[in-house]
């Protein structure tokens, strides 16, 4: 189980369900981001495996990993400031105040 | 009775790791209040951890442990002190509005795994520590992926400069407005 | 000259005036006129030379009209005793009432038109009687059957004449559908040799039958020669006015009174009778199709004759006389003589084309068609009038050694011959009422009532008016057939000889079938007179006494209004449905597709719901489907 691929792969898989799952059904918006967060935790465990396992240099798959890392910090920053502007102006920060774009 | 082997025993910190890591998860989408939310999401960063150290790369669990648990974590720990009404819990919803998502995310899940698994893969390289260093992951940094480091840098600037600007006070109002804001 | 030449000058002379007519010269009535007259004194020559010009064994001349490899049509003339028999018969009369029309149409402004297109008729009449390819011979049948509704309609500001018009075309329409398909059917049935392409000309289809050729059924279980045959009489029976086709031809006397005594007596409602004469074996051929043919004859006989004894109006009585007479002729042409209905064709030509014109003079001078009005007004006081129609009245009647005794006396011969006796019962009856209303009209005519309130109008007006030129031509025409009338009757023999037959045929035998009808024509004649001829009668009838019979005989057996209510449901029905499927599918659908193309407006843009979660999942189900397809294929 350890050396085989397909655990860590279903791993990933599941977390990203469970991630997806959250961003779809939460409403408030942290939740939401908390469910992006998890997502993007998959694709890590996924780079990492992959780099593990396939055969080329691992340096590859880590660096990748890095950057995805770094990628997700910047993202949680950017959209935790927004959630705050939301907040001052809907007073809640819950998704269904946000349907500007309906119809 | 199994017994005491090193693969064995890698095999239950495996599964332990990974158990550890979904019920986080779970934990971190189903419970009411945001706050329980974010101390499953806490458990789930280490789980993952756990098992990037068990893939072999020292350095990226740190680094998550580090920037996952340390960084966003906490940060959402503040912004919801910040923004969170007196009722933290959201209301419930019925299984007749919750089954299209439910739906929607386990088929695309499904459909992944399916291709995933449909495929064949190379068997395991065999550990080469040199190759797992941080000494290599920094060499490549500023050689292969120099361009992408820079990027990112100006990626993380960018994303600082963003925050402070959207979540900052806004100006005081014109005085013609009247006192309508505090 | 040749014979086809004589033909076509016969056939085209008139259709030169039909012509003229029509490229504009009707600015010129006098024009038309002469033409017309000399075309049809040509015509009349013209068949004249050819009766008595043929070769014994008939002639024939053709040209193709148009081929192809399976069926060719024949354009020519076909030239036997009872062809040129027929042509003389409708040349002459042709001929009579061309004079006569000069005098009744003096006076009416529309009279280039008339002469053309009576010349039109003259000219398609005899392409019927001549043509030797029964296609041919159907194009020239619907020829005078326009012509026919052109003359009816002539007076084409009266409504009523229109609608006769109308009705005449229509009903005669419909008995020529049933023919055209016996035609089609007939050119199916005649077995051809292989390679050769079959055609529809008369010797072709006379020397089938006389080979017995023509096998077989249609569907298994319909004899062919059976079935042509009924087809082919429906077209008799409608061009002929039979039941049922028959309601047409009283309203048809809405035209003037020439027309009827050219049309409607002598010669178009003949070339029914004629074409049964013509094709005659094939009709012989099923025993069905010769005692149908028999009994719709006998049934309209009676039942014509019962209406002809009721009605007041002059011309009315003549046409429901005529087609009593049809069915007559048809009855001895379905008895299988050779000889009987033709002879009689002949004779009524004669004796109802006089009575007509006669009818013509009296409602001309008189001015109104009732027989009591005329009889008051005028009287005995038109001589030439009052030959006119004792003679064609007692012809009519079948007053012994006069034309109409002659040949209902071979046709009375030929039913009994053949054994049909309860034709033969319905026949005598039929000659009884035809004596009893010929007599009727000469009593009402003739000695009107003596005491009435009116004053009789025989006053200078009407003497001035009665001494014109039109009304000398008309007078002098109607003597002139008069007389030709009372000689008509012998020609029996001739006419046997010139059709190939024998003599005998037509001879009269003294014997208790002769006492039959002599008695049915005193019966007849007796109670007429009883009726309206004596000095103080009640000028009612015995027919007054039973109202509800009266009515229904004036109303000619409801037939009429039976007809009415059939188009009427049809037309009720059609329309019914048509605005069903304007409203319910074309409205319906319309609306149906406006609703439904703003429910699926309001479908997309619940698409647009502006919950973000939504649009995720959208996008994502999206991007599933895809690399599910990716990955399957």
């Amino acid at each position: 189980m350890v050396e085989s691929l397909g655990t860590y792969l279903l791993l990933s898989s599941a977390l990203f369900a469970v991630g997806l799952v959250g961003v779809l059904l939460r409403r408030n918006l942290v939740a939401m981001l908390i469910g992006i967060e998890l997502m993007l935790n998959a694709v890590i465990i996924n780079l990492v495996a992959f780099a593990r396992f396939a055969g080329a240099d691992p340096g590859n798959g880590q660096v990748f990993a890095l950057f995805v890392i770094g990628v997700a910090a910047a993202e949680a920053a950017v959209g935790l400031s927004i959630i705050l502007a939301v907040y001052k102006a809907r007073g809640a920060i819950s998704v269904d105040t946000l349907e500007e774009l309906r119809g | 009775m199994p017994e005491l082997t090193p693969e064995n025993i890698q095999a239950c910190a495996l599964g332990l790791l990974i158990i550890m890591t979904l019920a986080g998860a779970v934990l971190a989408v189903s419970l009411r209040k945001v706050f329980h939310n974010l101390l499953g999401f806490g458990l789930s960063m280490i789980g993952v951890a756990g098992v990037s150290l068990m893939l072999g790369s020292e350095f990226v669990a740190l680094m998550q442990l580090l920037i996952f648990l340390g960084g966003i974590a906490i940060a959402m720990v503040f912004a919801v002190m910040m923004s969170t009404p007196r009722e933290q819990s959201e209301e419930p919803r019925s299984v007749a509005a919750v089954l299209p998502a439910l739906v929607v995310a386990l088929g695309f899940t499904g459909v992944v795994c399916w291709m995933m698994l449909s495929g064949t893969f190379p068997k395991a390289t065999p550990y080469v520590a040199d190759a797992w260093s941080v000494k290599n992951i920094g060499f490549l940094l500023l050689t292969d992926f120099e361009l992408p480091f820079e990027a990112i840098s100006i990626l993380l600037l960018g994303a600082i400069i963003g925050s402070v600007a959207v979540a900052r006070r806004t100006r005081e109002p014109d005085p013609g407005k009247g006192a309508e804001h505090g | 000259m040749t014979l086809t030449m004589w033909s076509a000058v016969t056939i085209g002379a008139p259709l030169a005036t039909f012509l003229i007519f029509l490229i504009g010269l009707g600015k010129a009535p006098k024009l038309v006129v002469g033409m017309s007259l000399i075309t049809a004194g040509i015509a009349c020559l013209g068949t004249w030379t050819l009766a008595l010009g043929i070769p014994s064994e008939g002639f024939q001349s053709t040209v193709p009209w148009a081929a192809t490899a399976d069926f060719s049509v024949y354009l020519g003339v076909r030239l036997t005793g009872l062809t040129t028999a027929m042509g003389l018969v409708v040349g002459t009369i042709h001929l009579a009432v061309q004079m006569y029309s000069v005098g009744y149409m003096a006076h009416d402004a529309a009279k280039a038109r008339y002469f053309a297109v009576l010349s039109l008729f003259a000219s398609a009449m005899l392409s019927v009687v001549y043509a030797a390819d029964l296609v041919h011979t159907f194009v020239a049948w619907e020829l005078v059957g326009l012509s026919s509704y052109l003359l009816i309609g002539f007076w084409n500001f009266k409504p009523s004449a229109a609608q006769a018009a109308k009705k005449a075309f229509i009903m005669t329409r419909f008995g020529d559908l049933g023919l055209f398909l016996g035609l089609v059917l007939l050119m199916l049935a005649i077995p051809t040799q292989a390679g050769q392409p079959s055609n529809l000309m008369i010797a072709t289809v006379l020397e089938a039958v006389s080979n017995q050729t023509i096998q077989g059924s249609f569907f298994g279980s319909l004899d062919k020669t059976t079935v042509i045959g009924l087809l082919l009489l429906c077209g008799i029976v409608g061009k002929s006015a039979q039941f049922p086709l028959h309601s047409w031809l009283p309203d048809a006397m809405e035209g003037p009174t020439p027309v009827s005594s050219l049309l409607h007596s002598a010669t178009m409602v003949a070339a029914g009778v004629y074409l049964f004469a013509l094709l005659q074996p094939l009709f012989l051929a099923s025993a069905v199709t010769s005692t149908t043919a028999l009994a719709i004859a006998a049934l309209t006989a009676v039942m014509a004759a019962g209406v002809a004894m009721v009605h007041s109006d002059m011309k009315r009585v003549l046409a429901w006389s005529s087609i009593s007479q049809l069915s007559f002729m048809l009855m001895g042409l379905a008895a299988g003589s050779p000889v009987a209905g033709f002879f009689h064709l002949v004779t009524h030509a004669g004796f109802k084309c006089l009575l007509f014109l006669t009818a013509g003079v009296f409602i001309h001078l008189a001015h109104s068609g009732e027989m009591v009005v005329i009889g008051r007004k005028i009287g005995a006081s038109s001589k030439a009038a009052s030959f006119g129609l004792v003679v064609g009245a007692a012809s009519l009647a079948g007053v012994p050694f006069l034309a109409g005794f002659m040949s209902k006396e071979v046709i009375l011969g030929q039913l009994h011959h053949q054994g049909y006796e309860g034709f033969y019962a319905l026949a005598l009856l039929g000659s009884a009422m035809t004596a009893y209303y010929a007599t009727r009209m000469v009593a009402l005519i003739l000695r009107p009532s003596q005491n009435m309130d009116e004053e009789p109008a025989a006053d200078t007006h009407e003497a001035a008016h009665d001494h014109g030129l039109p009304e000398q031509i008309m007078a002098g025409v109607v003597v002139v057939l008069g007389v030709a009338t009372l000689g008509l009757g012998w020609v029996g023999p001739q006419l046997s000889a010139h059709l190939g037959q024998s003599a005998e045929l037509v001879a009269i035998h003294w014997n208790a079938g002769a006492a039959l009808a002599i008695a049915a024509l005193l019966l007849g004649a007796g109670l007429a007179w009883y009726d309206f001829g004596r000095a103080n009668s009640e000028r009612d009838g015995f027919l007054s006494g039973l109202p509800a019979i009266e009515d229904m005989l004036k109303e000619g057996w409801y037939i009429d209004r039976f007809w009415r209510w059939v188009s009427d449901s049809i037309i009720a029905g059609l329309t019914t449905c048509a605005l069903f499927i304007d409203r319910r599918a074309i409205d319906n659908s319309v609306d149906r597709l406006a609703d439904g193309t703003r429910e699926g407006g309001g479908v997309a843009a619940s698409l647009q719901s502006g919950r973000l979660q939504w649009y995720v999942s959208v996008t994502l189900g999206l991007v599933a489907v895809v690399l599910a397809l990716l990955e399957w294929k």
